[in-house]
This record gives C-alpha cells, structure tokens and sequence, in this order.
C-alpha cells in the first residue's frame, strides 16, 4: 500500500475527477454558443436607439435600460405578432398531436411484426434527416395559383378559379409546420406507447371496454409523458420559426420571430430585447409543462 | 353491465369487428401521412427534370436534364457548387465533434458529478431555444469580441447547440441500457479503465454513436436557421438555396432540392447499412465474404466468432458475478439486520439497545 501510494493517488485522481474531464467538452460549447450570447443579447437589450443611433449608456435613474422592453411590449405589431404565432402554432399542435397519436397507435397495437414496426416507423422518420428548406419550398409547386392541387380541383370541376388562399396564406405556413414538426410528436409518442405493457389493453376489452374508452382511460395516460414532449419540441420549433412563414407566408403574416428578423439588421438592441422576451415566454411555458413529466426519466 | 351479461356473444363479437374497421382506418390514416410527408418531395424531384422552357409548375414539359446542367455551372443566380463543399465539410466537422462530444459526456453522466443537473438543464435550454435567437446571440458575442463571423467557427458553434443536445439525449438512453454487468466483468477479468472503454463500452456504444453520427451530420448539414445570421458571404447550401429563391426562382432550385434530397438518402443508407455490417459482423455473418468481411472486421474489429464466443463467455461469468455479488449483498443485509436485531457480535453492541441482555 505504502509503496504503490504516489501511483495511484495520481490515477484515484483522475478516476475521481473524470467525469468532470468528460463534462468538459459539453460545457464548453454551451457556454460558449449558448449561455454567452444569450447574456450578451440581454446586454444588447438595454441599449437604447435614438435618432437612428444606438446609444449604449446604462440608465438606471429612469429605467432607460428597460426602454426596449416598453417599446416592444407597447406595440401593437408585438401584440398581433404573439396572436399570429400562438394561432399558428396551435393548429400545427393540435394536428400533429392528432397524427402523433393515431399514427402511434397503429404502429404500436396494430402492426403485428417487430422488424415491420422498426421499419414503418423508419419510413415516417427518414424525411427529418433530409434538408427542411427544400420541404419547404416544396410546396410552391403544389399550393400556387397554378399549382397542383388547383389543377386537380379544376380537373374535377370543383373550381372555377383558382384558390387563393392556398399559397402565402396561414393555412401554407400550418401545412409546412405539420410537414416538418410532426415527426417530433410521432417519435417520442411512438416511445412511449411501445413501452406499454399489451395486457393492458386486452384487460380493458376483457372487462368491456369499447375501444374509445380503452384509447381514452388506459392508453393516453399512459401516453402522456410522449404529448408532453412532442408538445414542447412542436411548441418551441413552431414560436421559434421565421422560415417556414417567410417561404409560404407571402410577407402577410408574421411570428414573433419573424418580426425579430425584420428588425435585426437595423434594430437590432429592439430585437434583442424581443427575443429575450420570446426566449422567456417558451421557457415559462416549457417549465410549466415540465412539471408534469421528467425528461430525463423518459431516456 | 347487465346488458354486456345478457348477450356477451353479440356484443362482443360487433364490438371486435368494430375495433376491425377502426384498424383498417388508421392504416389509411398511416398510409395518408406517409403520402404527405414524401409527396412534396417527390413532386420537387419530377419537377428538377422540367424542360428547358418549363416553369416552376406544371405542365411538365421533361424529361430532361437541362435544369441539373445548370446547378454545376456558376450563373447569375448564385453558385452552389462552393455552399455543397462548405456545408458537406461543416456537416462532416460538426459529426465527428458531435459523436464524441456526446459520448464523453454520456460517459459523465453515469456518475453524479457537481454540475450535472446544471450542465443537462442547459443542454435541453440550447434544444428549445428559437434558432434565430441562438444566431443573434452568436453574431452579437462576435461583434463584441470584433471577430468576423462565419460558416466555420461561429456557425459550427451554432450547429453544435442544435446537434448537441439530440446526441447527448441519444447518448444517455444508450448508456441507460448498458448493463454494468459487462464493466464489472472486464474490470474483474484485471482490465485498466481504458482496455474496458476500449474494448468493453466502445463496441457496445457503437450502433447509438453510429446514430448520433446520422443527426449530428444530416441536422448539421441541412440546418438554415442557426446559419443565417452568421455564414457572412460565405453561405452555406441550404442558406443559399434560401436567397436563391427569394430572389429569382427556376427549376435549377428543383435540381438542387433533388440533388441535395439524394445525397441525404445516401447518407441515410450509409448509416444503416454500417449499422447492419455491425449487427451483421457480430453474428458472424460476414466470415468468409470477400469485400463485405473485411469492411465488418473494420467497422466491428477482429475475428467475429471468436470475438462472439470470448463475449458469450464473459457474459456468462459476469452474470455469474453480479448475480454473486447481489447474493452476497442481500447476506450481508441480513446478518446486519440480524445484528441489529439480536446484538449479537460483542464490537457493535454498544449501538443497539438489545445490548443490556
């Protein structure tokens, strides 16, 4: 013992550190590109800009370092902005919620084989691997004024004219929303429901359950830790977005963040701020829901 | 209730081929989706072969392959040959960190360690932060620090915040199913930390690290929102194809979204066929096939059958072990309730109040 004590205190050492060794790399990009910038974007946001210049003073005697946050939250265009996303995001939520769990649902309990299951649920996944603008300019050629689907509508006779409301409209920008958010509600419902155990459900027909009350009292409960996080990526990517709504949008509606990228290149301490109030609303809203599920359980 | 009891057979019988109908319904459903998720795309690729006077919509005035001759020369429209090799190199950097970053920390996150419940609350933070903000926030740090934002410092770092998060959740439900067993065993077997990581813990890891590397390379390569901001002009593809469009549209766009789709299938069935050729090597499938073996022996390392029956063997006594070991643990449970109870070994009497008898 005595002799070998200079070698191992060294490698006890490490041992006993290591995970602060391997924590390292981690920290240092999250703190780096993540928690430094989103403090020098609350610095930035105390800036004030007067006669198109940006004044960079710290005022504390008349809340001047609050004046971006006044300016953003006394203007209307702020207001209609929140109503646009909240609407926008809401009706991406509440159908990929719909295709997360029905889609689940015959993944899981209706789909017999295991290597089947893996490989149709592959087939729902393999599109978030390729790239989102391209899925999402393409639906220019199908919802323009000489579009697919007007075409098609046409053919059957249904129209006369075109449909304008199809592209650069809220209902474009929702369609692209639940092209490209809903794998983030099907994968982790499909999670959890395949972690249900099947004598449950059988035990519920058995005991005369239809199948609604089978779906509505055994199978969502149960389900439910997979809602909560699809509902926060939905959530979060949908309020976060500015492409989706700048491609397919036409320049007529706008989220919160999209009125975020009109003012950065000029204002941007007036973005900074609407960004950190944007920030500080999904966290409230992810915290809250939070509450209700541990992720870390879920892994 | 009474009425399920008076009739159970019809019941249950129309209840079972309503539960039948319901069933053929979600398979449309299934198959709905599926046609929604892939038609957008394929139209864009039947689209890239318009003909030379074809428009962004139909007719289709193809086959041709006039719009793809168009993406490989430079036009006034953009250039997109440059933006393909710098999000490919980006893609590729952003993989490797990602993998390895992710899998040291999953390795930190077996062990408590001060900091953790931190260090995770912030990696979820970077996961449902809005991109734009995290691009702002990078190009205003940058201004601060006076450096020049672009694709290969600021916008690797962007990228990172996105494909991180998913490679360290990915890494920690893998290590949540790694049995200490097989540790234990190496360990006991006389292995330093390193031969186990090495050769125990890498080998096991290796199909969730090969999935890591899929989103760490495809999030990457495809990711717009974190870039715009911070490639300066220097763009990255998908941020070039953004501008494009916005600014003068042709089926070339179409060529590109075509090309572009195809390499990220390519990539897609390079991960799985890898991840296959793992399965396949360690089931001992590929001794003995001319090219396949040996990319099996470098994907899974050494001699698959002896490998196999060398781990069967080490399962087994680690099994053996941990199941010793647990019995071993529960003995001593009970000889310290025991002596808890009854006071019995004369050196830890004085703890219990049995010890006056």
């Amino acid at each position: 013992m005595s002799s070998t004590f200079d070698a191992t205190i060294g490698k006890s050492f490490f041992k006993r550190y290591a995970p602060y060794f391997q924590a390292l790399p981690l920290w240092l990009v999250m703190i780096d590109f993540m928690l430094i910038p989103i403090i020098v974007i609350v610095f930035y946001s105390t800036y004030r800009v007067e006669n198109y210049v940006i004044a960079t003073d710290f005022r504390l005697d008349d809340l001047g370092f609050l004046k971006q946050y006044w300016t953003t939250i006394s203007s209307g265009s702020t207001w209609v902005a929140y109503w646009t996303g909240i609407k926008l995001t809401f009706f991406a939520w509440a159908i990929s919620l719909v295709i997360g769990l029905v889609v689940s649902y015959y993944l899981v309990f209706d789909v017999p084989r295991l290597s089947t299951k893996i490989a149709l649920f592959l087939i729902c996944v393999i599109p978030f691997w390729t790239s989102g603008v391209i899925r999402t300019l393409a639906w220019l050629p199908f919802f323009g004024k000489d579009g697919i689907v007007n075409r098609f509508l046409d053919w059957l006779g249904f129209i006369d004219q075109p449909l304008e409301f199809l592209l650069y409209s809220e209902f474009t920008v929702v369609v692209s929303y639940v092209h490209i958010y809903s794998l983030f509600m099907v994968a982790p419902i499909f999670n959890t429901m395949a972690r249900i155990n099947p004598s449950l459900i059988e035990a519920a027909i058995e005991y005369g359950a239809s199948g609604w009350q089978t779906f509505r009292n055994v199978v969502l409960p149960l389900s439910m830790p997979g809602i909560i996080i699809g509902t926060i990526f939905v959530v979060t990517l949908a309020m976060g977005d500015f492409t989706s709504i700048k491609i397919l949008g036409g320049g007529q509606t706008g989220n919160p963040a999209y009125l975020m990228v009109n003012y950065i290149p000029l204002q941007y301490p007036t973005a900074a701020a609407q960004g950190i109030i944007l920030l500080v609303v999904l966290l409230l809203f992810v915290a809250g829901l939070t509450r209700i599920v541990d992720i870390r359980k879920q892994l | 209730m009474a009425q399920a009891h008076a009739s159970p057979a019809t019941s249950s019988r129309d209840a079972q081929s309503v539960r039948r109908d319901w069933k053929a319904w979600r398979r449309v459903f299934f198959w709905a989706f599926v046609v929604f998720l892939y038609g957008p795309m394929a139209v864009i690729i039947l689209l890239a072969f318009q003909g030379a006077n074809g428009g962004l919509v139909l007719p289709f005035t193809g086959p041709s392959m006039h719009w793809f001759a168009d993406v490989f020369e430079p036009t006034y429209i953009g250039d997109f040959r440059a933006p393909f090799v710098r999000s490919l190199l980006l893609g590729l950097v952003a993989m490797v960190l990602t993998v390895v970053i992710s899998f040291m920390a999953g390795l930190a996150f077996r062990r408590k360690f001060y900091g953790s419940g931190a260090l995770f609350y912030l990696t979820i933070a970077s996961l449902i932060t809005p991109s734009l903000l995290v691009s702002l926030g990078i190009a205003l740090f940058f201004q601060w620090l006076d450096f020049l934002p672009a694709y290969w410092q600021a916008g690797l770092g962007a990228h990172l915040t996105w494909t991180l998060p998913f490679g360290v959740l990915i890494m920690l439900a893998v290590f949540n199913r790694l049995d200490p067993a097989y540790e234990e065993a190496s360990r006991d077997q006389g292995a330093t930390s390193w031969q186990t990581l090495r050769h125990v813990i890498i080998p096991i890891t290796a199909p969730g690290m090969v999935g890591v590397a899929l989103f760490g390379f495809t999030m990457s390569y495809d990711e717009y929102p974190r870039t715009s901001l911070l490639s300066g002009d220097a763009n990255t593809l998908p941020a070039e194809l953004v501008s494009v469009q916005a600014n003068n549209a042709s089926p070339s766009l179409y060529a590109v979204g075509a090309l572009t789709t195809f390499f990220s299938f390519v990539v897609i069935g390079l991960a799985f066929g890898s991840l296959y050729m793992m399965q396949a090597h360690r089931a001992g499938k590929l001794e003995g096939v001319p090219i396949l073996g040996a990319l099996g022996r470098l994907l899974g390392g050494g001699d698959a059958e002896a490998k196999k029956a060398e781990a069967a063997r080490l399962k087994e006594e680690a099994v053996m072990e941990y199941r010793i070991a647990e019995l071993e643990k529960k003995i001593h449970g009970v000889e310290r309730e025991l002596t808890a109870f009854y006071g019995m070994p004369a050196d830890t009497a004085g703890n219990n109040e049995h010890s006056g008898r």
